[in-house]
Parts: C-alpha cells; sequence; structure tokens
C-alpha cells in the first residue's frame, strides 16, 4: 500500500493535470457569442472535453510519427518496414518475402471497410527450433522470423521464412498480442514518457532517455497491457531510490495513459502495471477513498465519486450563502421498447469495490467555461465507460456540474450511447438537496407562481408552462430567496433535445436517510411512467413541504437515435489514420438553476 | 503419480423428466440472457452425436415459479442425489439481489424441482465500499458430502475478508472455514501424493492457490501452497480465475477481468487456460489458450 506522501503527489498530479483547460459551449439562450464547436460531430474518447475540439500533438516526436503514419498508409501495402543501422544479411529480403505471402497479409487491410490498416514490423530474428514444424526441409541458417503488429485490430502476425527458397514457411495470427517492440518504438516510448507534465511532475524534474530504466532488470521498459483501450502499451519505469514510478504509454494514440508509484519489492515486479489497474486505483486512491475541495470563481464545494451514486457535490457555497447540501445521480435506467421488460438499471461510479456497473476510469475534470471571449464560469465533470464500449451493449455516460460567476448552476448528464439498440430510453436520475430548513416550492402557472403545498411530481410535456426566462418551478430556501428552475428544452446548446423530465419534490426528514447516503439501485429499468423511484420517498398520504427542508429528484428521459445526421445517445468507431477511433454523439439533459436574486 | 480429477457427482435432478425431457438432452443453465434465476433448457440432437457438446442447438426452455426467488444466479453444483445447490450473484445491480441475500445459498429438491433457501451464511449489513458480491463459488465433493462455497462478501479494498466454507451437505454444519482470502472459482483434485487439494483462484491477483483437506473435511492450514498465476497471461493480463476444471490431466481455467464492481459479466470476454503438471519441473505449465 502507498503512503501518505506518495498518495499525496498522486492525486495532485491527476488533478492539476485537468486544471484550467477551457471548456466551450455555446452561449445560454438569449445572449450573443461565438461559439467554439469541434467539426466532424462529437469527439472520441481521449480527447480532453467531450465539446473540446481535438487538439493535435506538436512535439516533434509526434509529427514525424505522424509522417510515417501517413507514408505508410499511402503505400499499397500498408505496412511500416523495419530498418535497423548495420542490418544483418537478408534482414530486409525476409521482410520483403512476408509481405509477398497473401495469409501473412491477411489482415492489413480490413476486410469489411477496404480501408488500410497501420501496420509495422517490430522483429525479424532467425527462427527459433520450436517455430519450425518437425519435418520441414530447410538448409541451415536460412530461416527467419518475422513478426508484425497491427494497430487497429491489435494483433500480431509471425511468418517463418525461408531466405533461401523465397517462400513463407508457416504464418500465426495472434489476436489481442503484442510483440517485442523495436528499439526505436522504445525510445519513442520513452521520449513520449519524459515529454509527459505527469511524469515530470511526479519526478519533480524533467528525466532524460537514459533514466527510464528498472535497474533491476536492465530493460528500459516494462511490459504491460492496456487491456481497456486494447492498445500496444509499454511502460518507461524511472527507479528514486525504494520506488519507482510507472509511465503507461500508448504508442497506438502516442499518449501518457497514467504515471503510478510503486514500491520495487520483488511483488511489484512480478505483478506489472497495467492500464486498468493503474487508473483503477489512481482513481479509487484520489476520488473515491477522499473528499476533495474545489474553490473557484465566487464557488466552493467538496466532490467525492460514490460507490453507486456518480459523483456527488456536497457544501456547495456562492460566496458567502450555502446553496447546497449536496447532489448526485443516483442511477441510469436504460429500457428499450423492443422487447418488454429488458433493459438495465446502472449505478455509475467508482471503478472498484463499488456497486456501479458503469464505472469511472480518468480523473474528474475541470474546465473553465468559455463563451465566446469570455470565462463565464466552469464546469466539472465525470466520465463512466464499460470495458467494451462501444461495443453494442456496452454504456458511457458523461456527468456535468456548471457554475457560473453569476451564481447560475446547472446539474446534467449525458448517454454516449451505445446500448443494446436504437430503440433505448435512458432516463438518469438525480437527487438534489437544497441547503435551508425552510424551503418552499413553486410552479409556473398562467396566473404566476402557484406554491406546492404537499409532496408530489409532475412530468414536463408539450402542455407545460414556462416563465418569460423558461422556468418552470421555483425554490425558496430563504424568503424569497431561491432559484429558479430552467429544465431542458434544447436551450442549452449543448446537442440536448429537451428533457421531458418527471419532477418530484420530497420531505427531507433529517432524522432519517431520505437518500442522502450511497444508495443501492432506486428503481428498475423499465417502468416508462413516473415509477423511477423517487416516488418511494413519497408518502401513501403525500406530506406537507411548506417551510420545511426538500429533496429535488429529476428525471429526464432521453431516446437515443442512429440516424445518420440525427445521431443521439450514440456512438460509433470511424476509421482515421490506419486504426479506429471512437466517435461520440451524447444526449445532454439536466435542469439550469438561476438565483432569484442578483 | 499425477495429479488427479475429482469428478463432480454426475446424478442427474429426477425433476427433469417432469418436464418430458431427456436429462442427458437437457442442461440447467443460470446465465441465459434475459432469463433471471436458473433454467432448464432443452438441447436437441441433429445427428448421430451420442451426447450434446458445447454447440448443440436449444430448443424450449422451462422454469419453474421458485426458481426466479433468488434473484440472479451463478454457480451451480450438484451432490449424490441429484439436488441442485446454486447461489445468488447480482447482474449488473442489486435490485433483483438484495444484499441480505448475497450469502444464501439456494438448492433445487432433485424430487420436487422446488428451489428453497437452503442455507443462511454469516453476513454483516452491507456497507459501501465493501464487495458488492457475496457467494461467488460452490462446488460439491461427492467423495466426502461436503459443499465448498467461497463468499467475499464484506471484503474491503485493503481488507480481504473471504471466507471459504466446508459446510456438510446433510447437517448443513459448517465443518471448517478459510478465513481472509477472497475466492471465485474452485475445485477439488488428489495431488501427486494421492492427498485431496482444494484448488482456488484468489479474486484479488489472479493467484492460484491449493490447501490440503484432511478426512474430516478440515483445511489443513499449513499446507496452502501458490500453485500458479495468470498475471500477465492472455490478452488482457489481470484476469482471475472465475472457473477451474481438471479434465484428463490439463487443469483449465476460466479466467475474466474482475474488479469487485457490477460491470456485466456476462458482456466480459473470457479465456480459457490450460494447464499441465510438469512433475520433473514441480509446476504448472500454461500448453494452451483460447
Amino acid at each position: 500500500m502507498t503512503n501518505t506522501p506518495i498518495l499525496k503527489n498522486y492525486c495532485s498530479i491527476l488533478l492539476s493535470t485537468f486544471l484550467l483547460m477551457p471548456f466551450f459551449v455555446l452561449a445560454q439562450a438569449g445572449k450573443k457569442s461565438k461559439p467554439v464547436l469541434p467539426s466532424g460531430g462529437y469527439v472520441n474518447e481521449f480527447k480532453k472535453g467531450l465539446l473540446e475540439p481535438a487538439s493535435n500533438d506538436t512535439n516533434q516526436y509526434a509529427l514525424e510519427r505522424k509522417k510515417e503514419i501517413i507514408a505508410t498508409l499511402s503505400q499499397e501495402m500498408p505496412v511500416k518496414l523495419l530498418e535497423i543501422p548495420n542490418p544483418p544479411p537478408n534482414f530486409m529480403l525476409a521482410q520483403q518475402i512476408a509481405l509477398s505471402d497473401s495469409i501473412f497479409t491477411l489482415y492489413v487491410k480490413n476486410k469489411a471497410d477496404k480501408k488500410k490498416l497501420f501496420n509495422e514490423i517490430f522483429g525479424v530474428y532467425p527462427a527459433r527450433p520450436g517455430d519450425v514444424k518437425p519435418g520441414t526441409a530447410f538448409l541451415p541458417g536460412t530461416l527467419a522470423r518475422v513478426e508484425m503488429y497491427n494497430y487497429a485490430f491489435n494483433l500480431t502476425t509471425v511468418g517463418i521464412v525461408d531466405i533461401f527458397s523465397h517462400k513463407v514457411l508457416s504464418v500465426t495470427h495472434y489476436p489481442q498480442t503484442q510483440p517485442d517492440l523495436p528499439k526505436r518504438l522504445v525510445d519513442l516510448a520513452t521520449t513520449i514518457a519524459i515529454n509527459s507534465p505527469e511524469v515530470g511532475k511526479a519526478l519533480g524534474f524533467k528525466p532524460g532517455l537514459n533514466q527510464a530504466i528498472m535497474s533491476s532488470t536492465r530493460t528500459a521498459l516494462n511490459r504491460t497491457k492496456c487491456e481497456r483501450s486494447m492498445h500496444l502499451c509499454v511502460a518507461p519505469t524511472f527507479v528514486q531510490g525504494t520506488r519507482a514510478l510507472w509511465a503507461i504509454v500508448d504508442l497506438t494514440d502516442n499518449r501518457v495513459v497514467g504515471v503510478r508509484w510503486t514500491n520495487t519489492g520483488e511483488d511489484s515486479l512480478k505483478t506489472p502495471m497495467t492500464e486498468r489497474r493503474l487508473q483503477n486505483e489512481n482513481i479509487a486512491d484520489c476520488f473515491c477513498d477522499k473528499v476533495n475541495q474545489l474553490k473557484k470563481f465566487g464557488w466552493q464545494m467538496d466532490y467525492l465519486l460514490t460507490s453507486s451514486d456518480g459523483l456527488m457535490i456536497s457544501n456547495v457555497q456562492y460566496g458567502t450563502k450555502r446553496v447546497l447540501n449536496n447532489a448526485k445521480l443516483v442511477d441510469w435506467h436504460v429500457s428499450y421498447s423492443g422487447t418488454e421488460g429488458f433493459g438495465y438499471s446502472d449505478a455509475v461510479g467508482c471503478p472498484i469495490f463499488s456497486q456501479s456497473a458503469v464505472v469511472a476510469t480518468e480523473p474528474p475534470q475541470i474546465f473553465d467555461l468559455v463563451e465566446g471571449d469570455s470565462t463565464v464560469g466552469f464546469v466539472l465533470e465525470q466520465k463512466y465507460f464499460s470495458e467494451l464500449w462501444p461495443a453494442p451493449c456496452n454504456y458511457s455516460y458523461s456527468q456535468r456540474y456548471f457554475f457560473y460567476k453569476d451564481g447560475r448552476f446547472r446539474v446534467s448528464c449525458a448517454s454516449i450511447g451505445r446500448g443494446c439498440g436504437n430503440n433505448g430510453t435512458y432516463r438518469p436520475v438525480f437527487r438534489i438537496a437544497f441547503a435551508g430548513n425552510q424551503q418552499n416550492f413553486f410552479e409556473w402557472q398562467q396566473q404566476g407562481w402557484k406554491p406546492w403545498a404537499k409532496e408530489g411530481w409532475q412530468l414536463q410535456n408539450s402542455l407545460t408552462q414556462y416563465d418569460k426566462n423558461g422556468s418552470q418551478y421555483r425554490i425558496n430556501t430563504n424568503g424569497q430567496d431561491g432559484y429558479y428552475i430552467q429544465p431542458g428544452q434544447g436551450q442549452f446548446k449543448d446537442g440536448g433535445r429537451g428533457d421531458n423530465a418527471y419532477f418530484y419534490v420530497t420531505k427531507n426528514h433529517l432524522d432519517k436517510d431520505e437518500g442522502a447516503t450511497d444508495m443501492l439501485t432506486i428503481g428498475p429499468c423499465c417502468n416508462t411512467d413516473y415509477q423511477q423511484g423517487p416516488e418511494k420517498f413519497i408518502d401513501p398520504k403525500p406530506e406537507n413541504i411548506q417551510q420545511t427542508d426538500l429533496v429535488l429528484w429529476y428525471v429526464p428521459q432521453m431516446k437515443n437515435d442512429d440516424t445518420p445526421g440525427s445521431k443521439y445517445c450514440w456512438s460509433e468507431a470511424y476509421y482515421e489514420d490506419g486504426i479506429y477511433k471512437i466517435r461520440a454523439y451524447p444526449c445532454f439533459a439536466g435542469p439550469l438553476f438561476v438565483p432569484t436574486k442578483k | 503419480m499425477a495429479q488427479r480429477e475429482i469428478k463432480p457427482c454426475q446424478k442427474e435432478p429426477a425433476f427433469i423428466q417432469q418436464y418430458g425431457l431427456d436429462p442427458l438432452w437437457s442442461a440447467l443453465s443460470t446465465s441465459e440472457k434475459h432469463r433471471m434465476g436458473l433454467v432448464l433448457v432443452e438441447l436437441i440432437k441433429t445427428g448421430t452425436e451420442s451426447k450434446p457438446t458445447a454447440n448443440s442447438f436449444r430448443g424450449r426452455i422451462f422454469q419453474d415459479s421458485s426458481w426466479k426467488k433468488a434473484g440472479w444466479l451463478s454457480g451451480i453444483s450438484l451432490d449424490a442425489v441429484g439436488n441442485v445447490y446454486t447461489i445468488p450473484a447480482p447482474l449488473v445491480s442489486v435490485l433483483d439481489n438484495p444484499p441480505q441475500n448475497q450469502n444464501s445459498i439456494f438448492r433445487v429438491d432433485a424430487q420436487t424441482g422446488i428451489m428453497q433457501k437452503w442455507l443462511q451464511l454469516p453476513l454483516k449489513k452491507y456497507e459501501s465500499g465493501n464487495s458488492p458480491f457475496g457467494l461467488m463459488g460452490i462446488s460439491f465433493d461427492c467423495t466426502s458430502g461436503i459443499l465448498y462455497a467461497s463468499s467475499i462478501a464484506g471484503s474491503k479494498r485493503f481488507q480481504e475478508k473471504g471466507v471459504v466454507y466446508a459446510i456438510d451437505a446433510l447437517s448443513k454444519k459448517i465443518k471448517d472455514s478459510l478465513v481472509g482470502i477472497d475466492v471465485i472459482g474452485m475445485t477439488l483434485y488428489f495431488d501427486p501424493a494421492d492427498k485431496k487439494r482444494l484448488l482456488f483462484g484468489n479474486a484479488r491477483t489472479g493467484e492460484i492457490w491449493s490447501v490440503m483437506i484432511d478426512k474430516n473435511a478440515r483445511f489443513v492450514k499449513n499446507s496452502l501452497q501458490k500453485e500458479l498465476s495468470l498475471a500477465g497471461l492472455g490478452p488482457r493480463g489481470d484476469d482471475k480465475a472465475r472457473k477451474i476444471r481438471f479434465s484428463n490431466g490439463i487443469l483449465s481455467i476460466n479466467g475474466i477481468a474482475f474488479n469487485y464492481n457490477l460491470q456485466a459479466s456476462s458482456e466480459k470476454p473470457e479465456t480459457v487456460y490450460d494447464f499441465k503438471w510438469n512433475q520433473g519441473a514441480k509446476k504448472w505449465e500454461l500448453v494452451n489458450l483460447y
């Protein structure tokens, strides 16, 4: 187990990596500004924010690597050959013989879409005794073993080549397997690691190439796996005293996945640090087992990644005014109309020792919120993934809290597909508890604000009435002081098409748990009516909710769509530079809270 | 002498015939998509094959109403008279698998086909941050009438609190327990010295351990030994042993990713690792994976 100073160091690395990145959104309704939006829909999973434009790596080594990839893909045979200084005899010939064999090159293009995939020869070696089938005739010293890696399919192909007869004797394809790396890729991985801010920050200095050495193994790289992304990964490791810093480098995306300290004991060497282990342990250490504090633009709050209620914010304060006791995302209910009762109740939250079905694999991110040329607030975002997303029946979700400098805030979330079909409806369940013991709740009607006297629920639909600013409800938390509540009607310009939300107001008894602690699954997947779970907190004889402590529950409904041009709550793989990346079409929903008094 | 398997009880439950099925051409399953609980699946004979295979066509599916009462289930083990023991395991959510049932063993009576809670193993109140699972593995030893069951209820990130129970199926008494280890897959075998051992997979590390069992069904604690590890093997490199079985001298281990969360295990890729005992080197050697 890590000691406290190490832990503190990790967490600050994770946080600082994501702080202060601008987050561009379209203006709120009624305001004029020129937004910056990514072209080509939304983004793949590795971009820093869901709406952030892709940023290109401008490091020289990244530019050169990109050139190599493009040059390789421009060839009829999209395979980068292995070139080394002073190659042994027949080194290139062995590769050429291998590439002339149609079985060896079976997967260099995708048969389904005819796309050229990025392939690279990783090694050419004298064949090993076990490589040759018994009884095979050959001249001594004429057999070579050629190893090729396919980045798109994470596939290794091994060909045994007879240099004398110019024939390929055997070919084996190994799915989900990576060969040993050639020196130039070892150097590239190490270069990516030493240039990464995470490594520099963890070590306290920018290391040199020759410092990425595990002294006990005398190798520059440790083998590792990126079992989530199924990419080619290695782990340059930096030893400092009795500790080792593992930097997992993804050579498919050419980026650092994460860093983590381990003690350099025997066990540490036996159990490799892999992508999943590194991500899970970092998230658990820094965000599940630890409450973080955030202060920005007059706002301050605690936040914690829960076991099954998503990212919970608590003790939220704006200036000197306490605003929220807490807010969280209790459940995602996903139902499919094609099969009666088919769907899932997904909890989101911590990746290990949790009741979550879709888990956090990356730290929460904090972005500046930019409208036009102005920074108007900030966003706290947490994303969640199923292991095989975006494969069918796997899910990804985003949870976003927006905080504006002027005191407004928004609680929102999105499904990022892909689910089990194109007939799905997503119903996330928010629980929002305002601070104050003398709250009152109102609904807008033609004649003005009408108070709710009893616990209850209501569906936002085509007959719903809003005030001139789009507010449907109002909560007074202290006298006339409070917030207008504006449900999504497609006005937030984040792709959301309207929330069609169920809204519940329940009394918060201070002497019993009204859902404030981590909740087990609140409701079934597939109810299509108001019975999403919060109704359980409405007494058979609804209680009076005037001048008391309240809990608000908000359940928007988003129907997915895979129609080209209007994809929604959806994601898919797309081809780029010889590999497949992920494009997402999130469906955001959630209400905006606007202070009643400026 | 080599390692020897202890075959599971082959006695088919009498109730299968009540459904008009040939016991040979039917199977009990807890992993049918969209079917919670235990089901009986008819297997279709299409040619001259003498027994069903994993690829046999599936026919009708039967389910007694009592077979759903424990929610989603995982392991199944039969005793010598055809009683079916099974354990609950939440699938995606705990809605159908309340925490109070996570350490309960259910049994389907061989004659009546009715499922009832058979034994409630010790269970503390669920706390956030605990393992969301309880019972994980089950294996009936036909040579002794002992049911082995592993539970990880109450295990926490930094406190491994799992227990393997040895339960006398006749008296329902716990004969012994192995405390402080989280176990998923288990099987019984005779080691080269002809001693009975329980072979089990650690839920945290991917290591496979074994412990000797004496004639009184007690674990010989000082005989605990590590046999092999799945760490670094296969496409994921961090698999844990979901299922372990012996067949013709080959130790087959079904490995999956397991991280103490409710990610749907049915959607998880699974790899089978075949090991063979190398008597000379005195160790297990990986001979195949698929």
